[in-house]
């Protein structure tokens, strides 16, 4: 079907549009409000509405200048033949008039009916149903503000779904996407897994398998019930059992035992309390006994004790005596040996004075010879220092000095003879003169200065000698007299001729002077400062000593007389002093020996005296103790009897203990082998049997309660309907899953199939998307909704067409558009136009250059393209291959 | 010497849950009661100077502790018209707790009123009889660690007479004979587990001082030599596992002081349970199973009970047919108890029917993914998932069926 030209009268603000459309591009310019749209609405309601149809599809068409009627007059091709197709829209009685080329020449429905196959409709849209308009040819149709929506959603009559799947069909050779059997089976099929799943997989309410998982579900609590109710019943009756022989063992055997132990618990208290009390008297006896068998032991041992300290006491008193006679002897002795000690002391004492009268004596003699020596010196002294007087003052500095004087006054001489000419006359037969001085034949001389020579005494001959040296030799004889002068003037001053004579004068000064010195060394050796005030001092003590020795007159008398007096000479009396001594030595160590033993005696005497004190205090203690002894013991006689009286009793007393205790071990053993009671006493085994009957009672109505079901074959039943319930489930289970299994493969196949039918759209997509440089588009085919899920492939993201941007959107909207004009147009004799009304308002410039080129592609498809634009210049590379139409301006 | 009849676990009252329609289940509870009948019939067939001197029950009267009073009744009533003494003792499914049906006022009234014959044993020791000692050994409890028996130890025997015989009446398993020596699964199975406990120690000296020990607990007859007998239950109450499995007898029993017992069986069962394992290599199999059932079955109806364990595989329609084959069998039988199932193997003719529809693209190619899925899973099947390869069949089948119902 191809567009040839068109006519629209009295349509809007077209009070008469004649337009021609070329056979592949036709390019409609015009200015906003100059009806292009209305040229795109008018060819659409020509072609797809019926001419009697009425409001508002027909309203809009109504022109707004004039009052006529609009007409459209469309000139189109379709099965190989031209048609033209006159629409006047005046309301129900609008007219439809469809002609063609060959004579026929249809009106009203029937026109209208053809009308719609050609255009591969059931029929054309009637003025009630407008809003169905818009789907017819949506696909090609794109109306302004519609280019960047996606024709595919929404209902596929949109875009001729079914005669588009047809042609695809018929590219794969005719082969069915799906038969009726097929599309029935899995329309079963999936109603049967509807019945047992939700949409999102879900196992649906109500359904078999959820019934059948309830059941089960039910059927193991029911069980779980039963086998609990079993167990209660068993428990139940376990527990009275138990509690049957628990009251049964109460009343066989607990409580005769626990009666029988009472009685025997009783008696064993009684014969215990027995015991007891026996005990306690055979303790008593017991102790009386010992108590008097002690006192008796006490009794004996003291007075043994006080024989054996009576005796003792006696010996010791014999040894005091015996003491106090040493100590008496020793005592005596110790007092002659200090009288002896005494009497060489006041000897010693003498001897002492003695010799030290002599060394006082001998000390003043000392002192006087110190006194005459020093004396002596110093009249020594006074001699050499008057030698020395006399003497000039030289030393040995002056000495040198002279002879440095000297020697350099002799190094000038010789130095003024090494520069002086020698002069020496060996022979003259004439008179020589120098200087006028007449020299000697075989004499010479030595020329210092220049001479004056003359030979024969008439002057015949002079001569002027004149030394070498020049004004050297005038300096050495200057340095010569310095030194001569010099010399004389230390001679002078020290009063000597030459250095050697002062050199003698210094040699005497110092043999004077060091004999002086001698002198002075000797007088340092005697004490001589204060000779005199000590030798002055001396006889106050001589007097002092004379006067103590005065004393001792008597008993220096008595050593006279004994021959023993103290010796003149010191050296004998200290050896007389050493015999004293020595004596005093031996008798203070006699004195030391016996004053040691004397303290012995008295510390032993002192012992004794105490150890007899000891004694005579513990034989009054033993004195009192056997008196009160005997008291007690007198006693215990007067009120137990004697000893022998005790022990008969005693031994009386434990023959009826031992017996008693034998009793006792008869009874603990007869009360050890009875049972041992649960219980303390018959009360409580009354209140436990009381409450095992309370007991008892409640299980046996348990029993009862559960018995009178049945509960073990409740349990069976319960078991089998879980078994059927289990199987039913299993069975039920695999149906679900073959279902599944079933239309999961069922709907995979048609995944598969219909990719077959997806494939050659996509691949005519993606045709014109290179021309944008894009990836290619995909889509799905589902035989029920049709194509879905347009996108677009960039790389390795796909794109959903909402995901797009505005130009995107507009640009794969046309291409899908061009894509399903081509795959339809042999449906519509190879041809179908497609019409862009403002469609690519959205898309760059650059862009636009893509779009171009997708059309040019479509319309070598055989497509008929128009499109419609306020900037027809934009198109302008377009419409040279095509047709430029531009619109006049509106009128106002 | 005397003679008594020696039966046990006649579980009156089992309610054959697992049978699920109620007339068939009523049968067969109504039919272990009339075995009772059926032990009468023999001891009133005996001639009088052979006529036994009581039935020994051992163990296992009621099939609970609490059954109902209808069963009480009807046990009773049975009882009473046998016309011998009957003495009985608890077993593990009717243990004698206290609470249990033994001590109930009910009971009591009814064996005094319909059962004077019936005595029930519930202690542990001697019950002198003119003819016999009777040793009864019942269980108190459903499950005793403790020897049942235990108390023959600790007897005096020569507090007994010795001019008599002496019998040994307990329940349990015994010592030496686990669950495996008698039958390959032991004497219970699924529907019957056995219950750990009440082991029986039928050794020591004790065992010279007896000279018949009555059995009660496996449910086929079993002699535990030398004087123990298992007399089985009078009417069989399960299918036998293994060839030499007896049940629906009664023991009669001769024996004196010191000797060996004599031992007969009189049967007393009234149905049959048939167990049949059956492989169907390919539908015509079919054919040859029906015969065997006929035979089997001998077109009874309402008497038999069979367990059916298949294996093998069919085709969908073999699977069909041999549906059909199980619900008439159904109706037949007392019980259908099935176990295991054919496979569904589709046919090549079935499988082409399926996979090759150019007219219906979908379902020839879901077909094939779905006869290549069975080809994995039967090549590697998954561990995880035990239930695939079933499943797929079950589609493959699914798949098929809806496919024959729209064509």
């Amino acid at each position: 079907m191809r567009l040839i030209s068109a006519h629209l009268r009295h349509v809007r603000q077209h009070r008469s549009l004649q337009l021609q459309f070329h056979p592949q591009l036709t390019v409609i310019g015009g200015a906003n409000e100059s009806g292009k749209s209305t040229v795109v609405e008018a060819l659409h309601k020509g072609l797809f509405l019926r001419a009697g149809a009425t409001g508002r599809g027909v309203e809009e068409l109504r022109s707004r200048q004039s009052s006529g009627l609009p007409e459209v007059e469309i000139g189109f091709e379709a099965e190989g033949r031209p048609w033209l197709l006159r629409k006047r829209f005046s309301g129900a009685s609008g007219t439809c008039q469809l002609s063609d080329d060959r004579g026929l020449a249809l009106s009203g429905a029937a026109a209208e009916e053809r009308l719609a196959a050609l255009l591969g409709m059931e029929r054309l849209v009637e003025g009630r149903q407008i809003g169905q308009l818009k789907e017819r040819w949506a696909h090609l149709w794109v109306r302004q503000g519609e280019s960047g929506s996606n024709v595919l959603e929404g209902d596929g009559d949109r875009y001729d779904l079914s005669r588009l799947v047809d042609e695809l069909q018929g590219r794969q050779g005719g082969s069915a996407l799906e038969s009726p059997l097929d599309r029935a089976l899995l329309e079963q099929l999936q109603a049967r897994l509807d019945q047992l799943f939700t949409a999102s997989g879900k196992v649906r309410a109500g359904s078999p398998l959820l019934v059948a998982r309830q059941r089960q579900a039910d059927c193991q609590e029911r069980l779980n019930g039963a086998q609990a109710r079993l167990a209660d019943l068993e428990t139940s009756m376990e527990r009275l059992q138990a509690i049957d022989t628990r009251l049964d063992r109460i009343e066989r055997l607990e409580r005769p035992a626990l009666q029988q132990r009472q009685r025997l618990t009783s008696t064993l208290q009684l014969q215990r309390a027995e015991v007891r009390s026996l005990n306690q008297e055979h303790d008593n006896l017991r102790q009386l006994l010992d108590q008097r068998r002690t006192l008796e032991a006490q009794l004996a041992a003291q007075r043994q004790e006080t024989s054996e300290r009576q005796a003792l006491l006696q010996s010791v008193q014999a040894q005091v005596l015996q003491q106090d006679q040493a100590l008496r002897i020793q005592a005596g002795e110790q007092r002659t040996l200090l009288e002896q000690i005494a009497t060489v002391q006041q000897q010693q004492q003498l001897g002492r004075l003695w010799l030290e009268r002599q060394r006082l004596a001998q000390e003043a003699a000392q002192l006087r010879e110190y006194q005459q020596q020093f004396e002596q010196l110093q009249h020594q002294a006074g001699q050499l220092k008057q030698q020395l007087t006399e003497l000039p003052a030289l030393g040995a500095a002056e000495v040198a000095a002279l002879r440095q004087a000297e020697q350099a006054l002799l190094q000038a001489e010789t130095r003024c003879q090494a520069m002086a000419t020698g002069l020496e006359l060996l022979a003259a037969d004439q008179p020589v003169l120098v200087d006028g001085a007449p020299m000697a034949p075989g004499s010479s001389r030595q020329l210092s200065d220049g001479v004056e020579l003359q030979v024969g005494s008439s002057g015949g001959v002079r001569l002027r000698i004149q030394p070498g040296g020049g004004q050297a030799l005038a300096e050495a004889r200057g340095q010569l007299s310095l030194r001569q002068a010099t010399l004389v003037d230390q001679r002078r001053r020290l009063g000597v001729d030459d250095s050697a004579a002062a050199e003698g004068i210094a040699t005497q000064r110092q043999g004077l002077e060091t004999e002086l010195a001698g002198l002075r060394r000797a007088a340092a050796a005697l004490p001589w400062t204060r000779l005199k005030d000590q030798i002055a001092a001396l006889k106050p003590r001589q007097q002092r000593l004379d006067r103590t020795l005065s004393h001792h007159q008597p008993l220096l008398e008595q050593l006279r007389a004994q021959g023993e007096e103290p010796p003149e000479q010191p050296t004998a009396l200290e050896a007389w002093l050493d015999q004293r001594q020595e004596a005093l030595e031996i008798l203070g160590g006699h004195l030391a020996r016996v004053e040691k033993e004397l303290a012995d005696l008295q510390r032993l005497r002192t012992e004794q005296e105490s150890g007899l004190k000891a004694h005579h205090t513990r034989l009054d203690q033993l004195s009192g103790s056997l008196s009160s002894l005997g008291e007690r013991l007198e006693q215990l006689t007067q009120g137990h009897g004697d000893e022998a009286a005790l022990a008969a009793r005693l031994g009386q007393l434990e023959t009826t203990l031992q017996t008693r205790q034998q009793d006792l071990e008869r009874l603990d053993a007869e009360l050890a082998a009875l049972p041992r009671p649960s219980t303390a006493n018959e009360r409580q085994l009354e209140e436990e049997k009381d409450a095992l009957l309370t007991q008892r009672g409640h299980h046996e109505e348990r029993c009862q309660s559960l018995g009178a079901s049945d509960p073990a074959a409740a349990l069976e039943q319960c078991q089998a309907e879980a078994e059927n319930a289990a199987a039913d489930g299993r069975a039920i289970e695999h149906q679900a899953r073959a279902l599944q299994l079933l239309v999961g493969l069922f709907q995979q196949a048609r995944r598969d199939l219909s990719q077959r039918y997806s494939d050659p759209l996509q691949l005519a997509i993606g045709t014109y998307l290179t021309h944008l440089n894009s990836d290619d588009a995909n889509l799905d085919f589902d035989p029920q909704r049709g194509f879905v899920d347009l996108r677009l492939q960039q790389g390795p993201q796909s794109y959903g067409f909402a995901q797009l941007s505005g130009g995107m959107r507009e640009q794969l909207s046309a291409a899908l558009r061009l894509a399903l004009a081509e795959v339809l147009q042999p449906a519509y004799d190879n041809c179908l136009p497609i019409i862009f009304d403002d469609a690519f308002t959205a898309t760059d410039a650059t862009r636009l250059a893509g779009v171009h080129q997708m059309v040019r592609h479509g319309t070598r498809q055989g497509l008929q393209v128009i499109l419609l634009s306020c900037n027809p210049q934009d198109y302008q590379p377009l419409s040279t291959a095509g047709q430029l139409i531009v619109l006049p301006h509106p009128e106002r | 010497m005397p003679t008594f009849l020696h039966s046990a676990d006649w579980q009156i009252g089992k309610p054959y849950a697992r049978v699920h329609d109620p007339d068939k289940r009523a049968r067969l509870r109504q039919v272990r009661l009339e075995a009772i009948d059926r032990i009468g019939a023999h001891i009133a067939a005996d001639p009088p100077q052979n006529a036994a001197a009581a039935l020994l029950v051992a163990g296992d009267l009621f099939d609970s502790p609490t059954p109902s009073a209808s069963d009480v009744s009807a046990v009773c009533a049975a009882i009473g018209a046998l016309p011998i003494p009957v003495l009985v003792i608890p077993g593990n499914h009717d243990h004698g707790a206290p609470g249990s049906v033994w001590h109930g006022a009910f009971f009591r009234e009814e064996c005094q009123r319909r059962a004077p014959n019936l005595q029930v044993l519930l202690e542990r020791r001697p019950l002198l009889l003119e003819e016999a000692v009777i040793l009864p050994c019942p269980l108190l409890r459903r499950s005793d660690s403790a020897d049942p028996s235990g108390w023959l130890r600790q007897l005096d025997w020569t507090s007994l007479p010795t001019d008599r015989p002496r019998l040994v009446l307990a329940h349990g398993s015994v010592q030496g004979f686990g669950a495996t020596d008698l039958d390959p699964a032991g004497d219970g199975d699924e529907e019957n587990p056995r219950h750990e406990g009440n082991r029986l120690r039928l050794e020591g000296d004790w065992l010279n001082e007896v000279d018949y020990i009555a059995l009660g607990d496996w449910h086929g007859l079993k002699h535990v030599p030398p004087k123990a007998w298992y007399a089985g239950t009078p009417e069989p109450d399960r299918f036998p596992r293994s060839e030499d499995y007896s049940a629906g007898q009664v023991l009669r029993v001769t024996v004196e002081r010191g000797g060996t017992p004599e031992v007969l069986t009189c049967a007393t069962g009234a149905l049959q349970w048939h167990p049949l394992q059956f492989h169907c290599n390919d539908d015509d199999d079919l054919n040859r199973l029906e015969r065997q059932l006929d035979t089997l079955l001998a077109h009874r109806v309402g008497h038999d009970l069979l367990r059916l364990e298949l294996s093998g595989s069919l085709s969908l329609a073999g699977q069909q047919r041999c549906g059909a084959l199980l619900e008439r069998l159904e109706a037949q039988l007392l019980r259908l108890k099935q176990r295991g199932a054919c496979a569904i193997a589709p046919s090549p003719d079935e499988l082409e029917t399926l996979t090759q529809r150019p007219g219906d693209p979908l379902v020839a190619l879901v077909a094939q993914q779905l006869h290549q899925q069975l080809i994995s899973s039967q090549a590697a099947p998954d561990a995880t998932d035990p239930d695939r390869e079933a499943v797929i069949r079950l589609a493959l089948s699914d798949l098929h069926r809806h496919v024959e119902a729209l064509s």
